[in-house]
């Protein structure tokens, strides 16, 4: 049974008869099947360029270049409900190697390209009890350190693959695979505290 | 366990599995890709090739230096390697296509060479480009792309009697 909120579903909810028609309409060109399948899997991809710390051009090229490979690759893949899995596996491969091909006079950090933090409760078609609880979520993230953020952009990323890897997270984040472990669960801890204390419990301790 | 009609408790804790997935939905409803990033990949649609081989990257000397100090402070080769092949073993047919990459800025100059004897005729598509450009190659399979732009990058080489073959987009 498929949960909206179990790990690795988003957009993967789809029956596989219609990822298989969309596929198929796509590979023949149809441009309504493309968007549909640009739409749903967008966000995964984004959140990889950014869970990587790709500089905006950077970032923006990753996403048209996994897109363009994805569109390569429709006619060859076997099965076509593997889509997400498939999109998933080609933007940590193309954002990888952005990473290792960066020209080091890239800045890193640069807004331009970062829209500023829309208001979660504020999405359209969202149930209202997961938009607040997206807001809740949003805005303790927003309170943990800058390395916090950047550890758990990477982990969510990696949660949300069928083979999760903590070598190529250690790779991306530059910090040792033994390290991970420790790292996530102090970060976990206080994402936890800042929502508890959001959604009114006791208020987390200051360090 | 904790009651599932109580979404407050629930939230309040999550274990760390079920906290990273819901901080999944979080980041990507507060942070939804840009309009016009999203615009350019439904564009993509346009710029792919119909009934086309597809040439590996099978070298790319950007990804060959990766990590340790020692790597990078060894000098740096001038001009970047890439090559593609096609290989078709049940028609022992096989198609190589290498070339230099030299940066400019924004400038990209790419110097190739391709393994076929027989004449081909290859065009260069890219996102940047408004439309797919014809390149001249000489009899020894050589070419010289002055122009190309930043970004993804495929080469189509169409050989008499044979399909297209695409190289896998990759980024300049």
């Amino acid at each position: 049974m498929i949960h909206d909120n179990e790990p690795g579903t988003f957009g993967d909810s789809a029956s596989h008869e219609l990822l298989a028609q969309l596929v198929g309409n796509a590979m023949g060109g149809d441009q309504e099947a493309w968007n549909e399948i640009v739409q749903r899997f967008g966000g995964l991809v984004w959140a990889i360029c950014r869970a990587y710390r790709l500089g905006p051009a950077d970032a923006a090229d990753v996403f048209q270049q996994t897109w363009l490979r994805v569109l390569e690759n429709l006619g060859s893949m076997r099965d076509p409900s593997r889509l997400g899995a498939w999109i998933k596996t080609t933007g940590k491969h193309e954002a990888l190697g952005a990473l290792r091909r960066a020209k080091r006079d890239h800045p890193v950090g640069d807004a331009d390209l970062l829209d500023r933090p829309v208001d979660p409760s504020q999405s359209p078609d969202r149930p209202v009890l997961i938009a607040a609880r997206n807001a809740n979520l949003w805005r303790a993230f927003l309170q943990l350190s800058p390395r916090c953020q950047d550890v758990l952009r990477v982990l969510v990323v990696e949660a949300d693959d069928g083979r999760p890897s903590y070598e190529r997270a250690s790779a991306v984040l530059n910090i040792p695979v033994g390290s991970l472990g420790p790292t996530r669960r102090r970060c976990l801890d206080r994402l936890r505290e800042f929502l508890t204390e959001r959604i009114g419990g006791a208020p987390a301790a200051h360090h | 366990m904790n009651d599932p009609s109580d979404s407050a408790e629930q939230t309040k804790t999550p274990d760390d599995r079920q906290l990273l997935a819901w901080l999944g939905e979080a980041l990507r409803d507060a942070e939804p890709p840009p309009a016009r990033v999203m615009e350019l990949a439904r564009k993509s649609l346009m710029l792919r090739t119909v009934d086309a081989e597809l040439a590996a990257l099978v070298e790319d000397s950007d990804l060959e230096r990766i990590s340790g100090v020692a790597v990078r402070a060894a000098a740096k080769p001038k001009a970047r390697q890439l090559a593609f092949q096609f290989r078709d073993s049940q028609n022992d047919d096989e198609l190589v296509i290498a070339m230099e990459v030299e940066s400019q800025g924004r400038r990209r100059r790419l110097t190739g060479h391709l393994s076929s004897r027989e004449p081909v005729q290859i065009e260069i598509r890219q996102p940047a480009a408004p439309e797919a450009r014809p390149i001249d190659v000489d009899q020894l399979g050589r070419f010289v792309i002055d122009d190309a732009l930043p970004g993804p990058m495929s080469l189509t080489c169409r050989r008499p009697g044979a399909r297209p073959v695409t190289t896998e987009w990759t980024p300049l």
